[in-house]
């Protein structure tokens, strides 16, 4: 076979549309999701070594870098969800069409932004 | 877990459970909240007379359970798109330890609270 043909444009010379980098955010989520497991687990044996240990994990989750890791947390679980959710839709066979692609993309977007928004101002 | 592509109904099955886990996650995912809210304000009295409450417990070890399976699929797709068929194996079985390892110590844990 000759080498020569042309080629389809590679990935990094290509702008990818906001579909798909919605597509590759909600596998980068779910492998940053499974990581942050660990810390839960973490966070549940704390719970059972005590009362010390669970309130000196409390101040320790109060710092600045967890704080960050948690929001970042809470942010990638809601978009993995609202992914998740419109995955479940297209199942069904529903919004296919290019429009509403990117609408419900967008919709994604604003409404994980702003459960993280509410769980930022109410909870932390 | 064999490698669902070899088999066209294992990778239907496959689909089905990442689909169905999902759906049962959904809802769960409002105790993982309330989970995070006391572990940020409540007192540890308060933190186990929730944690005590049969609903919140076995809410808390059915969303480990599901989460780790799911993760476990999830990984394993994707292991299969990006990693060459000679390694496949042995990273979809590191990530299958990892989040068996997980589930293991988060049930665990809960029980003994």
């Amino acid at each position: 076979m000759p080498h020569n043909r042309p080629i389809s444009p590679h990935l990094q010379i290509y702008k990818l549309p906001l579909t798909a980098i919605i597509s590759i955010s909600h596998r980068l989520t779910g492998v940053f999701l499974s990581v942050g497991l660990i810390g839960l687990v973490f966070i549940i044996w704390q719970i059972t070594l005590g009362e010390e240990n669970f309130n000196y994990m409390q101040t320790a989750l109060h710092t600045i870098s967890c704080q960050i890791l948690i929001i970042g947390f809470v942010y990638a679980l809601m978009f993995h969800l609202c992914h998740g959710l419109r995955h479940l839709l297209w199942d069904a066979g529903q919004t296919f069409s290019r429009e509403k692609l990117t609408y419900y993309a967008l919709i994604e977007l604003v409404i994980s932004a702003s459960f993280t928004l509410f769980f930022a101002m109410e909870i932390m | 877990m064999k490698n669902p592509l070899s088999k066209p109904h294992l990778a239907h099955t496959h689909w089905l459970r990442q689909r169905l886990s999902a759906l049962f996650l959904l809802p769960l995912s409002y105790w993982l909240f309330i989970f995070a809210e006391h572990c940020l304000h409540a007192d540890y009295s308060e933190m186990l007379t929730w944690l005590h409450l049969p609903l919140n417990q076995y809410a808390l070890i059915a969303w480990f359970l599901l989460v780790c399976y799911h993760g476990a699929i999830g990984m394993q797709v994707i292991f299969e798109d990006y990693i060459p068929s000679h390694r496949q194996r042995l990273a979809i079985w590191t990530a299958n330890t990892f989040f068996m390892g997980l589930a293991l110590g988060a049930v665990i844990f809960l029980v003994q609270i």
